[in-house]
C-alpha cells in the first residue's frame, strides 16, 4: 500500500437496486453502496472514493452518484490493457460528503442502450482514502 | 484557531488554480523567456497555429509509411510504448508530444509553432475547426487512409522491416508490454491484429465514419450521439474546474499522477485524478481512435494532451511556491521513477531516441511555455480589504462576486460556539434563507458551508470560535438561480446541528443571524 494513501475500508453495504430520475444526474438502475468513514479528513488532507473496478467492456462507463443522483464522477478507462485488467481509480468527494458520517452512492454502468447494475466483477469495491491536499 | 486557518489558506489555494486555469491578465503574472508559446485554440494565435498545424499534418500524412515521422508510424509508437494509468503518464506525454512538436514545426511553414492547447473546462466539446470532410484537422476527412485494408496494404512491409530491425532492448519491451498489457505485440502480425476492427475485443484502428464518435452536429460532451453515449456519461463533469481543481489538490506526486508500478507498460494499483477523469474521459467520449492506443491518429489528440501538460505545469508550480515536492521522493523512489527507460521516440529527423523519464522531469529543451502561463498568481493578487459588517460593504460588490468567477472573492469571519459539544455538532452557515428552508440542506444555494471541529480534541470547553468561509461560490449559486437580488444586503446565518442519534429529530436546527466582518482578497 502505498504511503500516501491510506485507505480506510468502510463497511460496504450493497443494497440491491434503485429507482431514481432519469439523465446524466441520475442512476436508473445502481448499486446502492453506503460506506461510514472512521472519521472527517484531517487539515491538509481530502476524503476521495477509491473505486476499484474489474474488466468493463468497451463502450461502457462506470459512473458513481451521491444518494440524490449528483453524478460524482465516472470511471472510463483508456485503452484494451486498462479495459481488461481494472485497477483503482480516485473520484474526488464535494465537501459536503467529506464530512458526512455516511456516505450513499449509486453506481450503475452505462452503454449505449441504457444502464444497469455493475457485476460483482466490474465492480469490486469501493473504499475512502485521505490523500494529501492542499489546505 | 487551526479550523480557521485550515478554511482561508483552503480556498485560496482552490481559488488560485481555478483563476490559473482561467487565465488571468497577463500583466499580473511573470514573463515568458521560452522560445515557444502554446495557446489556447480558442485564442487568435491558437487559431494562427492551427493553421500551420493542417499544412504539417497534410506533408506528414504523405511521408512515405518507411519513414519514422509518417503519421501513422507516430501514432503507432503510442500505441507500441505509452505508459497509462501509472506514474509515467505525464513524462512520457511530455516527450512524445515535445519531439513530434518538433517534427510538425518543421513541416508546419513556421517556426515559432507549437501546439496550441484545447481548454475543454471552457468549451466542453470538441472545437469547430476540428470538423470537416475536407480539413486535415478530422480523422474522418478524406486525408486519412478509409479502411484497415487500406492501412495495412500500405504499412505491413514497413512495420515488418520496423520490427525486423529492433534492438534487443526494444524487442525486450514488446515482450513485457506483450505480458504486461494483455495484447501481444512481440511481432508484426501481433500488432497487425490488435489494429484489426474485426477483432472481437476491438481493434486499435477505426474506418472512415468511426473514427471520430463526436461529430460537427453533436460535438459537445454533454450531448453526445447515442452511439458515444456510454463513453461519454460523465465527461462534462470530469472537466469540470470542480473535478480539476480537485485534481490539482495532491500535495505529492502520487497521487496527483497515477501510481507506481515496475515497468511503464504495466498499470499501477490507483489511477489519479487528472489522469482518470479528464484524460481517460475526453479521449473516451471523443471517440474513435482517440479511445484507443491509435489515439494520435486524430489530430486533436495532441491538443488534448497539450493540456493535460498545462494542468502538469500548473501543478508543479503550485507545488513550488508551497515548498513541496514536484517529483517522487528523492531516494529509491525517485531513481526508480527517472531512470525508466523510453526506447521509441523519434525526433525530427526521423532518427529514434533512447531516454529516461528523468530526462523529462522538466519541458528542458522542448523549451516551451503556456499562454496564460501556468504560473499560481499570488494568493492576494486582488487588494485585500476588510468591511467591519456585511453592511458595510458596498451593494455592487456583493453583485461582482455572485456574477463571475474571477469576481471578488469575500469571506465571513463566521462566529461558532461548540457549547462544550464540538465532536457532535456541524454548523451550517447560511446567506439570506427564505422563511421555511432546512438550513441542513447543502444542496440549497442559500447553504454557504457545514463546518464542524475536528476529532475532540483543541476545542472542548472553548468559546466561539470564528470560521473564515468563502462566501463567493455560495453567492454565485444564488445569482445563477436568480436569488441574489440587487441591492439586498448580504445576512449571515447560523444553524447548529446536534448530529447525536434523534437530537435532529427531536430539535430541528433553527438558523439565526450573526454579525461577521467581511474580508474581501
Amino acid at each position: 500500500m502505498n504511503a500516501w494513501l491510506r485507505p480506510l475500508i468502510g463497511s460496504i453495504l450493497l443494497l440491491g437496486a434503485v429507482s431514481c430520475a432519469a439523465g446524466e444526474r441520475a442512476a436508473p438502475a445502481a448499486k446502492r453502496v453506503l460506506l461510514a468513514p472512521e472519521r472527517a479528513p484531517a487539515a491538509g488532507e481530502a476524503m476521495w472514493l477509491e473505486v476499484v473496478v474489474g474488466a468493463l467492456p468497451k463502450g461502457t462507463s462506470l459512473t458513481v452518484a451521491d444518494a440524490q443522483g449528483n453524478l460524482l464522477g465516472a470511471v472510463s478507462p483508456f485503452g484494451r490493457p486498462a479495459r481488461q485488467a481494472g485497477g483503482g481509480h480516485l473520484i474526488p468527494l464535494p465537501e459536503a460528503l467529506q464530512r458526512a458520517e455516511k456516505i450513499e452512492l449509486l453506481i450503475a454502468l452505462v452503454d449505449n442502450e441504457g444502464t444497469r447494475q455493475p457485476t460483482a466483477d466490474e465492480l469490486r469495491e469501493v473504499q475512502l482514502a485521505y490523500i494529501a491536499a492542499s489546505d | 484557531m487551526l479550523e480557521r486557518h485550515w478554511s482561508r489558506r483552503r480556498f485560496l489555494v482552490t481559488g488560485a488554480l481555478a483563476a490559473a486555469a482561467a487565465g488571468l491578465p497577463a500583466g499580473r503574472l511573470r514573463a515568458q523567456t521560452a522560445q515557444f508559446t502554446r495557446y489556447n485554440l480558442a485564442s487568435a494565435p491558437g487559431k494562427k497555429m492551427l493553421e500551420g498545424y493542417k499544412t504539417a499534418i497534410k506533408a506528414l500524412l504523405k511521408l512515405p509509411p518507411t519513414d519514422q515521422r509518417n503519421w501513422y508510424r507516430n501514432a503507432l509508437i503510442h500505441t507500441l510504448d505509452c505508459p497509462h494509468g501509472n506514474w509515467w503518464l505525464f513524462p512520457w506525454h511530455r516527450a512524445y508530444i515535445g519531439y513530434f512538436e518538433q517534427t510538425v514545426r518543421q513541416y508546419s511553414g513556421m517556426s515559432d509553432f507549437a501546439f496550441p492547447y484545447w481548454d475543454w473546462t471552457a468549451s466542453p466539446q470538441v472545437p469547430a475547426d476540428f470538423f470537416g470532410a475536407d480539413n486535415p484537422l478530422d480523422p474522418t476527412s478524406s486525408y486519412f487512409i478509409a479502411s484497415f485494408d487500406a492501412f495495412k496494404q500500405q504499412y505491413e512491409k514497413p512495420v515488418n522491416d520496423f520490427y525486423a530491425g529492433l534492438t534487443p532492448a526494444q524487442q525486450q519491451a514488446l515482450d513485457t508490454r506483450s505480458k504486461l498489457g494483455g495484447t501481444p505485440l512481440s511481432t508484426a502480425a501481433q500488432l497487425f491484429a490488435a489494429l484489426d476492427p474485426s477483432n472481437p475485443q476491438g481493434g486499435d484502428f477505426f474506418d472512415g465514419a468511426a473514427s471520430r464518435c463526436l461529430t460537427a452536429a453533436q460535438p459537445a460532451f454533454a450531448k453526445p450521439p447515442s452511439a458515444c453515449t456510454g463513453n461519454c456519461v460523465g465527461t462534462a463533469k470530469a472537466v469540470s474546474q470542480e473535478t480539476i481543481n480537485s485534481a490539482l489538490a495532491p500535495t505529492t506526486y502520487v497521487p496527483f499522477s497515477s501510481g507506481s508500478c515496475p515497468q511503464h507498460s504495466g498499470s499501477s494499483s490507483i489511477t489519479g485524478v487528472l489522469e482518470g477523469q479528464p484524460h481517460n474521459l475526453v479521449h473516451n467520449c471523443t471517440g474513435g481512435f482517440m479511445e484507443a492506443f491509435m489515439s494520435p491518429v486524430d489530430p486533436i489528440f495532441f491538443m488534448h494532451h497539450s493540456n493535460i501538460e498545462r494542468y502538469w505545469l500548473i501543478w508543479t508550480d503550485k507545488q513550488q511556491k508551497a515548498g513541496k515536492p514536484t517529483l517522487p521522493p528523492k531516494g529509491t523512489e525517485y531513481d526508480d521513477w527517472a531512470k525508466e527507460t523510453f526506447l521509441f521516440y523519434v525526433n525530427s529527423q526521423g532518427q529514434t531516441l533512447s531516454k529516461t523519464a528523468g530526462d523529462f522531469a522538466t519541458v528542458g529543451s522542448f523549451d516551451y511555455v503556456y499562454s496564460p502561463p501556468t504560473t499560481m498568481p499570488a494568493p492576494k493578487a486582488r487588494d485585500a480589504k476588510t468591511f467591519a459588517s456585511a453592511a458595510a460593504m458596498p451593494a455592487d460588490l456583493v453583485q461582482q462576486a455572485g456574477a463571475a468567477s474571477d469576481g471578488p472573492e469575500l469571506f465571513a469571519e463566521v462566529p461558532v460556539d461548540p457549547e462544550g459539544r464540538p465532536k457532535d455538532k456541524v454548523f451550517h452557515v447560511l446567506i439570506n434563507p427564505p422563511a421555511g428552508l432546512d438550513p441542513t440542506d447543502v444542496s440549497s444555494p442559500h447553504h454557504v458551508a457545514a463546518v464542524a471541529f475536528f476529532g475532540n480534541h483543541g476545542h472542548a470547553g472553548h468559546g466561539p470560535t470564528n470560521f473564515l468561509v468563502p462566501l463567493s461560490p455560495a453567492l454565485r449559486k444564488m445569482a445563477k438561480a436568480g436569488l441574489l437580488k440587487k441591492g439586498e444586503p448580504i445576512r449571515l446565518f447560523v444553524a447548529t446541528e446536534d448530529q447525536r442519534e434523534g437530537a435532529t429529530k427531536a430539535a430541528k436546527p433553527v438558523a439565526k443571524k450573526v454579525e461577521t466582518a467581511i474580508q474581501m482578497f
